[in-house]
């Protein structure tokens, strides 16, 4: 049995995978994270520092890291890349003015060592509001077609009416862990694997 | 002692990093200036976005073991050759489209001027940025741009100098009891009056303001979260879910709000509660409890030096607010030195 096989097979019991949240700030990413986890979302404050959340999905147990956007906390996300399996990048889609600023933020971090290979999720947020931009729109603005170096999708979602959260949420856990647990089928749960 | 020669450490670093910073970034500019004569071909464009990648990234590797100044310096010298290249990427994109399908050239070409015009935040979104993009799906997004036209939009108010602007200045209709998004930019010495009204219009979700210099804005109790940037000498009236602002100055900011508002780059920002007066469904309410502001420039133990309560909630509310629209020049002018924070400027 080689080192990588035997790796493999200890991450597969564990099965843990560690999700990074970023965005520009105002973007809604501590809002999603509650609302995914059915916490109430009216008092929330803008983030100063980070938050962790840890629960079940599916077979896998997600800890996820929500960093603060405001540009003054933005120098510090790299301290948060080591062992990242998964990007979820949020992006205001009602932010017009700044969609240059969440564009040039986004390339950068994709260039990012310590993130290749993680997969990418961007989140349209914010498709409630009736001047937000659609997921095309957002596509182009932010030339994810440009992006080679990442596995990606884009979803339209929405953190107040829980729109599309949980699709958005199973297809980037479903894409990491097809790289990271690709010996196993995702569809079996979780068990020990028989030795013969 | 330790952190003497801690000191020295980041110095010596420092001067080594400035040495070979700047030499990568001069070979990078040589290499940009040869190409101004003869125009780049894609794979000198990839080579020198590379380069760039390389250069930005020991930039941002650094930053914490550089004096701010050099850190300042430095990014904007890396911002300026990024837009260079982005310049010769924007301009190689036409033979790209062309080599890919003749077809759909006519539309991509077509909709970005009316795509221009109509953009909510004429200008903010460039042109040339949305159809943009070399890319082999190109048929699929270049279908996205008759959208643009058609697209409900936020409501936009911006672009006045010297005018009491009110609902009717919005540039769609508000439906009763709905709550569309605002964006409000490029105001100068004017007076915004967007309280609620007796037909029900009566209140905005997201808020986007941006460069706003001698102005009042009185806006009502909205939900969603208000984003606010370069706002210099103005008094804003506002409820939101959430409020950020950013790179302002001397700004009186009257606020009814539950969770923590925050202020980045900014000073000489005061903060009282929203007036009763403005809103008089609050006094049915329970009072709020008091909100905590918080800098995210001055993350210490001592306060803040940027911003300050201004508790007297009876000087909010004696004010002599403007809710009556004013057209003569003279008097606008005399509200605003009442009311702005700094009268001199304004005077």
């Amino acid at each position: 049995m080689g080192l990588l096989s035997i790796i493999r097979k200890n991450r597969m019991k564990e099965r843990e995978m560690r999700i990074l949240f970023l965005g520009l700030d105002n973007a809604g990413k501590t809002t999603i994270l509650k609302k995914l986890n059915k916490e109430d979302i009216s008092g929330i404050s803008p983030t100063l520092g980070f938050n962790i959340k840890t629960f079940v999905h599916g077979n896998y147990t997600l800890n996820i890291w929500d960093v603060g956007g405001q540009r003054t906390l933005r120098p510090y996300w790299r301290n948060y890349f080591e062992q990242t399996d998964a990007l979820v990048w949020v992006v205001d889609s009602s932010d017009r003015m700044r969609m240059s600023d969440c564009k040039e933020e986004l390339h950068s971090l994709l260039t990012e060592d310590r993130l290749a290979g993680a997969s990418l999720l961007i989140f349209a947020n914010k498709q409630d509001l009736p001047g937000s931009m659609s997921e095309a729109q957002i596509r182009d603005v932010l030339d994810l077609s440009s992006i080679k170096s990442h596995n990606w999708t884009i979803w339209p979602c929405s953190a107040v009416t829980g729109e599309n959260l949980v699709t958005g949420l199973d297809w980037v856990v479903k894409d990491a862990a097809n790289r990271l647990y690709y010996s196993s089928s995702s569809t079996l749960p979780a068990r020990e694997a028989n030795p013969t | 002692m330790a952190s003497q020669s801690n000191d020295e450490n980041t110095w010596t670093f420092s001067q080594k990093f400035t040495a070979e910073f700047q030499a990568s970034r001069l070979d990078l500019e040589t290499r940009i200036a040869a190409f101004t004569a003869v125009p780049p071909t894609s794979s000198n464009i990839e080579d020198l976005s590379t380069r760039l990648a390389k250069l930005s990234k020991s930039l941002s590797d650094a930053a914490t073991s550089l004096p701010s100044y050099d850190q300042r310096l430095y990014s904007a010298q890396v911002k300026s050759i990024e837009e260079k290249v982005e310049a010769f990427r924007t301009a190689a994109k036409p033979k790209l489209r062309f080599a890919f399908k003749r077809k759909v050239v006519a539309d991509p070409v077509a909709p970005p001027p009316i795509a221009s015009t109509t953009a909510p935040l004429g200008g903010l979104v460039t042109p040339n940025e949305s159809p943009a993009g070399s890319s082999s799906e190109g048929k699929t997004r270049n279908l996205p741009n008759p959208e643009l036209v058609s697209l409900p939009k936020g409501l936009e108010l911006s672009n006045h100098s010297k005018r009491y602007l009110t609902w009717a200045d919005l540039p769609l209709s508000v439906t009763p009891n709905s709550a569309p998004d605002l964006a409000i930019s490029n105001l100068n010495r004017c007076i915004v009056n967007l309280l609620p009204q007796t037909d029900g219009r009566s209140k905005f979700s997201a808020l986007h303001i941006r460069d706003l210099s001698d102005c009042v804005l009185l806006l009502p109790l909205n939900e969603g979260s208000a984003l606010i940037h370069d706002v210099k000498n103005c008094v804003l009236v506002l409820g939101c879910h959430q409020f950020r602002m950013h790179t302002s100055t001397h700004a009186d900011v009257y606020l009814h709000i539950t969770s923590k508002p925050i202020i980045e780059t900014c000073s000489n920002i005061r903060f009282a509660t929203y007036p009763a007066r403005l809103a008089p469904q609050l006094l049915h309410e329970l009072p709020q409890s008091p909100f905590t502001v918080q800098d995210f420039s001055h993350i210490r133990a001592t306060p803040s030096p940027n911003f300050s309560l201004i508790g007297g909630k009876l000087g909010a509310e004696i004010r002599p607010w403007p809710i009556d629209p004013i057209s003569n020049g003279e008097e606008m002018a005399s509200a605003l030195v009442t009311l702005l924070p700094k009268t001199s400027v304004a005077a």
